[in-house]
């Protein structure tokens, strides 16, 4: 059952985790290539720069990575009115779970490109003594995020299902009162505060998202 | 009499216009239903319920000893359901979709599969959403009756197919039932090819099932009756009267419900005089049924 799904899921997805994977094998690879030429290696500071370009690139493409394969897997029962997944023998409960988890590993082949392509980047050039190249360690927060990304927006899909980008819509205008909130009641701001900075910095839910994304540290 | 499918006060609301009102239905162990009925009469809302993918907002639905739609997956594994339009994954091939069905099916027959996707005449390689209409009945069926089901409820599973598909999907269906004994709801709107097939009838619209007997009962027990000096009172009548027009002269056209040849005495004394009884095929007992219902609903509202 899950080894069919799994298969589904990649022939429905595989366009888009092909295009992914390739972007984030990639991405370490030119944006060294194209930087190096300007800022040689001499300086350990512009090196770490680098390093925190490679690192965005690498959490936008893992984040759009997770949102496309939940939107598209959604996408996938909808076009066929989800008649098919309701009349199978298996609980709803199963279903999606059988369905976030093959999700879940297929997120895994952007992570594993971005992974090679960080560690092709960090070999081609010799690092200073005081820093070190994060190729594991950017991907494994890669695939941390890509499924956090996934999470939230399947989560949004089949709780909201057409209704999703309505729901979207109220998350994002909630999120804005929110931010005007801060300005104009007195005393709320520090609450505001503090419940942003639980939801966005480590550990808190969306931590992995947020703070410092880079290939090459100290 | 034992039932596969049983609904008791079922009610469920879609939008502002449609509703289905405490819907009573028995569907019997071994028999073929026809469940009749017009375009958005709730034929396929209804099975959709009975298969535990609407919840009712009020009644109950045990369907083989399932209350649904809580136990749905323990009753959806014995049972075959084919909907009414192309519901399988289009990305898959024909091979894929039956690996795909098979794994969610203990029950499933690789044999009889490969025998059906054989005489259906399906290759194996080509992809679901480039399958004709004919091709993805045909493989439809193929999936419902490969689980070897206990109950095949199929959703006007021949529309808009052409005779030749028509027949091999019905020789299918007909072959496995006597076969193995199973019970099948087919809904169509398909009155003679329910005619050939079924033994049981229910006949639904505007949400309301307005009858529900067996198919010998349907096609011989309504008639069309030419009367002369035809009662007023019909209170004591031993039949059912569907409808009353007048006729020529003074005569008036009664269609009845549940007739029996001894009833001819009962309008000797009620003085009337009975000019014929005219049998009445299945499709004219069925719009006669239809428009029996639509004038109670219309004098009840």
């Amino acid at each position: 059952m899950f080894g069919h799904t799994l298969y589904l899921q990649w022939k429905w997805n595989r366009d888009f985790l092909a295009f992914y994977t390739l972007i984030a094998f990639a991405t370490p690879l030119l944006i060294l290539w194209i930087a190096l030429p300007h800022v040689g290696l001499s300086s350990a500071r512009e090196l770490v720069f680098i390093g925190g370009v490679v690192g965005s690139g690498i959490a936008g493409i893992s984040v759009l990575a997770g949102i496309t394969v939940a939107w598209q897997g959604y996408g996938m029962d909808e076009r066929v009115g989800h008649i098919y997944a309701l009349s199978l023998p298996i609980t709803r409960a199963r279903a999606l779970a059988i369905r976030a988890s093959t999700a879940l590993g297929l997120l895994m082949l952007p992570a594993v490109g971005a992974w090679a392509g960080a560690s092709l980047a960090v070999g081609q050039i010799a690092l200073p003594t005081t820093l070190h190249g994060y190729a594991g360690s950017l991907a494994g927060r890669a695939l941390l995020a890509s499924w956090l990304a996934h999470a939230c927006v399947f989560a949004l899909r089949y709780s909201a299902g057409r209704r999703a980008k309505v729901v979207l819509f109220a998350l994002i205008f909630a999120s804005g009162s929110l931010a005007f909130a801060t300005e104009a009641v007195p005393g709320a701001r520090g609450t505001i505060l503090r419940a942003g900075d639980f939801l966005i910095s480590n550990p808190g839910p969306f931590g992995a998202f947020f703070g410092r994304w880079t290939l090459i540290d100290v | 009499m034992s039932h596969a499918i049983t609904i008791d006060a079922l009610s469920y609301r879609a939008g502002r216009h449609f509703a289905i009102r405490d819907l009573r239905m028995r569907v019997p162990n071994g028999s073929v239903y026809g469940f009749l009925g017009p375009n958005g009469s709730g034929k396929t809302t209804t099975i959709r319920l009975i298969l535990g993918m609407l919840a009712p907002a009020d009644g109950t639905i045990t369907v083989l000893g399932h209350d649904m739609p809580r136990g749905a997956h323990h009753a959806l594994a014995r049972v075959g359901y084919v909907p009414e339009r192309l519901h399988l994954y289009p990305v898959l091939t024909v091979a894929e979709t039956m690996r795909y069905h098979a794994s969610f099916y203990a029950s499933w027959d690789a044999a009889e599969a490969e025998r059906l996707r054989r005489a259906f005449d399906l290759r194996g390689e080509q992809p679901v959403g480039r399958l004709s209409k004919g091709e993805a009945g045909k493989l439809m069926m193929l999936l419902a009756l490969s689980v070897r089901p206990e109950l095949l409820v199929l959703d006007e599973p021949t529309d808009g197919l052409d005779p030749v598909v028509r027949r091999d999907v019905l020789a299918a269906l007909l072959e496995y039932v006597s076969a193995h004994g199973a019970t099948v709801l087919v809904s169509s709107h398909l009155v003679h090819e329910q005619e050939r097939v079924c033994d049981w009838i229910g006949v639904m619209d505007g949400g309301r099932l307005v009858a529900e007997m067996p198919m010998h009962a349907f096609r011989s027990g309504i008639k069309r009756l030419r009367i002369a000096g035809a009662p007023a009172q019909t209170a004591p009548a031993p039949f059912g009267i569907l409808a009353r027009r007048a006729g020529a002269g003074r005569e008036e056209e009664w269609v009845v419900r549940d007739w029996r040849d001894d009833m001819t005495s009962w309008f000797a004394s009620s003085e009337a005089a009975l000019r014929e009884v005219v049998d009445l095929d299945l499709e004219e007992s069925f719009v006669e049924t239809l428009r029996a219902a639509r004038d109670a609903g219309g004098r009840a509202a």
